[in-house]
């Protein structure tokens, strides 16, 4: 599945990356320790963090894209290192637990 | 951010380790009046030069080579956390001058972590090269205690 097929229900905002990002699955989390130890590669990820440590975290474990709820936005410098490492950075006013559920609704698991 | 405290303190120790301390001093200071929790790391090893700080201080870390992708997440992990939980995070470094690492934190603020399994770090910190003296200061408002694996061992061997 592309971010641009998620990006409607999701009423996101893409920060920076591409749209035609791929994802293959999805993983939800907030303790960085927890994603780094269970993501999977080319997931989307959900979380409320905004802290540089994401990018670092998703360019790591070859998270294709991070999807960061409740409006949060990444500071410039962030946004500019998740280019540099080519991850997808969404932005989305829902809750994780509502942006898990509609893309859930979507079929991607 | 590690789910404990004390996974941070082993993995900064880790890196004392790796470093070829011979020494490191572990410091928790827990302070109930001032609100504050302070961890200290201090090692003897080969230490780091501006650059290499420069680095572990910017997510390009690690002096550790053949991995598939740099690592070096640890110091940035435990920064996060400190600055996260309304406190300061430090690094002193120089070529053959060790390193020290610490970072404080409030102790009543909500995102802190426990500080865990403690004994478990320290175990596994000695266990990891009995021949280095493992220290470990705990301060509390009203008490302390101290631990040093070299006074364990019979003398003139290292700790089992």
């Amino acid at each position: 599945m592309t971010i641009k097929d998620l990006i409607g229900c999701l009423q996101a905002e893409l920060l920076t990356g591409s749209a035609d990002t791929q994802v293959c699955g999805c993983y939800a989390g907030d303790l960085l320790s927890d994603v780094l130890a269970s993501a999977k590669p080319d997931v989307l990820w959900i979380t409320i963090q905004v802290h540089r440590n994401v990018v670092s975290v998703a360019s790591m474990k070859d998270i294709s894209t991070v999807l960061i709820t409740r409006g949060r936005k990444l500071d410039s410098q962030t946004i500019a290192e998740a280019e540099q490492s080519g991850v997808t950075v969404l932005s989305t006013p829902l809750s994780s637990y509502e942006a898990a559920g509609k893309l859930w609704e979507t079929g991607l698991r | 951010m590690f789910e404990e405290l004390s996974l941070h303190i082993l993995d900064i120790a880790m890196n004392s380790l790796a470093a070829n301390a011979s020494k490191i001093e572990i410091s928790v200071l827990e302070n109930h009046q001032r609100d504050w929790l302070i961890l200290r790391v201090r090692d003897n090893g080969r230490g780091m030069d501006a650059a290499a700080l420069h680095r572990v201080l910017h997510h390009r870390a690690t002096t550790k080579t053949l991995r598939k992708k740099n690592i070096g997440l640890g110091v940035a992990l435990l920064r996060q956390t400190s600055e996260m939980c309304g406190g300061h995070f430090h690094i002193r470094s120089a070529p053959g001058q060790g390193t020290s690492v610490t970072a404080s934190m409030r102790l009543s603020h909500i995102d802190r972590p426990a500080l865990g399994d403690l004994n478990s770090s320290i175990l596994a910190i000695c266990a990891a090269n009995p021949k280095v003296d493992v220290r470990l200061h705990y301060r509390t408002d009203k008490n302390q205690y101290h631990f040093s694996s070299h006074e364990l061992a019979p003398k003139g061997e290292s700790c089992p």
